[in-house]
């Protein structure tokens, strides 16, 4: 049986070639590349009506700086890590964790304790970050020493609020021991 | 071609759940399209009881009053003799959008699919429709969990 979705594509071309005439894998490979430009094109959409973003109510409500430098130079002040959150407007992923994870009571409280938070669009913002941070993967939230302004950690994707609170806690060790050397 | 590939591929890879979110989603009502000559009445009356009983027993419930609809759709084709089908599961509901004055509309707020070629479309189409379930079922839990 020929059997396949998005996350199983590896199966679909072993068994292409069994008992199929190439005149019939042609067709097939046609309505298949046509499925996948249709679904891509339905997640844009659906991404931009759906999860249009706000980055700007988002940082006001979560108390997040959206100028790098100003925000550095108070984690710099402060002696906290600088948390900078790259999304883009058209990632519902990145809507996602912002929502579900990054307003979560006990999340938001954590990083307003020991972190400075800046969040940026990595398109949008372009010319107001670093070149170093841009990146082809998003949700990205980098972890910075304020004082040498290097990455400590970088976590990449959607996390939950559990593992993400994890993670802020590692950070938070790897930011004591760096300031204790 | 390619290109899309992997980044849907990478995508799926670095996210186990769906992008959607299924919070708090309870009351549901099935809604059943089946697009296909290979089904019979029979058949389709059990797929959708089938489909209701594991939201059931995953804790939905039905009957409510504007509940969100659940759909089920299935389409298929011939090429070459070959049965190809297209099963899609969604979640359509009310929302409030962000336009001026926060338009209410009709949306998609889960959206998953299969594109399958079968041997016996019945029975594979049966087994697909199983897997969307499942990964439904998973993101549903995974967005409610403490």
């Amino acid at each position: 049986m020929f059997k396949s979705h998005l996350g199983d594509t590896s199966n679909f071309q072993v068994d292409f070639t069994i008992n199929k005439s190439y005149v019939k894998i042609e067709s097939l490979v046609k309505i298949i590349k046509a499925f996948f430009m249709k679904l891509f094109i339905s997640m844009v959409l659906i991404s931009a009506t759906l999860f249009s973003a706000n980055i700007d109510t988002f940082a006001t409500e979560e108390g997040y700086y959206r100028d790098y430098q100003k925000a550095l130079a108070l984690a710099k002040k402060e002696k906290k890590v600088l948390m900078l959150v790259m999304v883009a407007d058209y990632c519902p992923w990145c809507r996602k964790f912002e929502h579900k994870t990054l307003s979560n009571t006990i999340v938001a409280t954590k990083i307003k304790n020991d972190f400075i938070g800046v969040i940026m669009d990595k398109v949008l913002d372009k010319k107001h970050y670093p070149k170093v941070y841009e990146t082809p993967l998003i949700p990205v939230v980098f972890f910075i020493e304020p004082k040498k302004e290097t990455v400590l950690y970088e976590s990449i994707g959607y996390k939950k609020k559990k593992e993400y609170l994890k993670t802020l806690d590692d950070v938070q060790n790897m930011h004591n021991d760096e300031r204790n050397r | 071609m390619k290109k899309l590939l992997l980044i849907i591929l990478t995508c799926k890879a670095l996210f186990a759940t769906s992008f959607f979110t299924l919070d708090n989603l309870k009351d549901l009502r099935i809604y059943f399209v089946n697009e296909t000559e290979f089904i019979t009445k029979e058949q389709s009356d059990g797929i959708k009881e089938a489909v209701q009983a594991r939201l059931k027993v995953a804790g939905f419930t039905f009957g409510a009053v504007d509940a969100a609809t659940f759909f089920l759709k299935l389409e298929s084709m011939e090429i070459d003799k070959t049965e190809v089908i297209y099963i899609q599961i969604g979640i359509g509901e009310e929302v409030i959008t962000n336009r001026t004055d926060n338009i209410e509309t009709f949306a998609f707020t889960y959206l998953a699919t299969d594109f399958i070629e079968a041997d016996n479309a019945y029975f594979d189409t049966v087994e697909s429709i199983h897997y969307l379930i499942d990964d439904f079922l998973s993101s549903h839990k995974d967005d409610n969990e403490e």
